[in-house]
């Protein structure tokens, strides 16, 4: 017996006729008002987006607000690496943290028996690095020609998934550089209105460096129709 | 939408003067010139995030988030949308991607005692996207005719946005005191019976 959440999430994907999140803050055509009216898929994007630009808010969601504002300003004040200052109230536990890591290892180092040799896992993640920059991502005029991303510091390989919305692996390829341009198997997964995903692992060897969040992709009807045209 | 945010001075320079003077600016001063940008934003996403994490903290993980992936496509955002609307859909895309890596949180066990009604299977075939949109238009118009608009909403993100309940008990501000719940356990309710008088009738779904 199949997973009826799982049926009701397919059945809920949105059909070629659904407004690109992109336009919702556009006039609405007629055909896209009727559509509007019939369609529970739309009008909970609609529903969501208005609670987006829906003034008035509370008191303390306006404090709220202003707090994450002010976060976002203190944050974007570093010059480097913006997700490193996420830390920073817990600096000085980290430092008393991080002595006793190092001192506690150069005592076990000094202290422990001879190695006897260790097994050498297939697949082993380093650490818990993120792959950033991924494109392109969510709704497109058109299907995507080329996935890119940012490098990861001794990455050999990069995996590419491209998979449907229930995490079956469509297409999957490995490269050495930071795109893959994807050939006519790939882009015939992509259909007009059809939401698909996509991610990234970094490898060395068999190892696993990193891994990116998964991206959602979706090509409009109209340019499709434009592009058949 | 506005081209500004509310409250703004009317002074202030719109989204596609500011996205001009970005695209006008050296490479030195292309960061300065998104950030003016993005700055009037930080609020009004700030806040959508908060709806979305239900706390600050996180709330200003996600927009800084959303605002660096913002800042990575900049160059690719053609005007084709307002500014506002396109910088929402990344806001939606990361959060709902973050939401579905954090795990489901559908708790099928305590949000109600009815077990959600089989539907049938849309068709994966791209070829059959026709047929597979005939199916997807009578579910939705079977949830039309048989829901309201609030039971339609919040029975939408939670079962095709994994959205989970007390996240959008917040984005939809509802105010009844146990929120989207209540929708979901009315929604399935009038579902439920919904289809067994189709059966009744020898009609299917």
């Amino acid at each position: 017996m199949s997973d009826p959440r799982q049926e009701w999430h397919q059945a809920l994907e949105p059909t070629p006729e659904c407004i690109s999140i992109e336009r919702l803050g556009d006039e609405r055509t007629a055909a896209e008002r009727e559509h509007l009216a019939t369609c529970p898929r739309c009008q909970a994007e609609v529903a969501l987006f208005d609670g987006f630009r829906g003034d008035p808010v509370s008191a303390h969601e306006l404090r709220d607000g202003e707090w994450i504002a002010s976060e976002l300003r203190r944050r974007a004040e570093v010059p480097s690496n913006v997700k490193a200052f996420r830390t920073r109230r817990f600096s000085g536990l980290a430092a008393a943290a991080a002595a006793v890591i190092v001192f506690g290892t150069a005592y076990w180092m000094e202290n422990r028996e001879p190695s006897i040799g260790t097994a050498i896992p297939t697949e082993q993640v380093y650490r818990s690095t993120r792959i950033e920059g991924l494109t392109p991502s969510g709704d497109l005029p058109e299907a995507p020609r080329t996935l890119q991303w940012t490098a990861v510091s001794g990455a050999s390989t990069y995996t590419v998934e491209l998979s449907s919305v229930d995490k079956t692996v469509l297409w999957s390829a490995d490269t050495a550089g930071t795109s893959i341009n994807l050939p006519a198997a790939a882009m015939a997964q992509f259909a007009p209105g059809k939401a698909l995903l996509w991610k990234v692992t970094a490898r060395r060897g068999t190892n696993i460096l990193a891994t990116s969040d998964i991206q959602r992709l979706r090509v409009a009807l109209q340019s499709t129709r434009r592009s058949q045209s | 939408m506005d081209q500004t945010p509310a409250g703004a001075p009317e002074a202030d320079p719109s989204d596609q003067q500011l996205l001009a003077a970005y695209r006008a600016a050296s490479p030195d001063a292309r960061r300065a010139a998104a950030d003016r940008l993005f700055e009037r934003y930080y609020e009004r996403v700030g806040r959508w995030c908060q709806r979305f994490t239900g706390d600050r903290e996180s709330a200003a993980d996600l927009a800084q988030d959303v605002f660096l992936k913002a800042y990575r496509a900049l160059d690719s955002f053609q005007g084709g949308s307002q500014f506002a609307t396109w910088l929402y859909s990344i806001a939606r895309n990361e959060s709902i991607s973050r939401s579905r890596r954090s795990g489901p949180r559908i708790e099928s066990a305590s949000e109600s005692e009815e077990a959600l009604i089989h539907v049938p299977a849309p068709e994966p075939d791209p070829e059959a996207l026709a047929a597979r949109s005939s199916d997807a238009r009578n579910l939705h118009r079977f949830l039309t005719t048989t829901l309201d608009e609030t039971e339609r909403t919040v029975f939408t993100l939670h079962y095709g946005d994994d959205l989970p309940l007390d996240a959008i008990t917040r984005l939809l501000r509802l105010d009844n005191s146990s929120g989207a719940k209540a929708y979901i356990v009315s929604a399935k309710r009038k579902l439920a019976r919904a289809v067994e008088r189709m059966f009744a009738r020898g009609e299917r779904l």
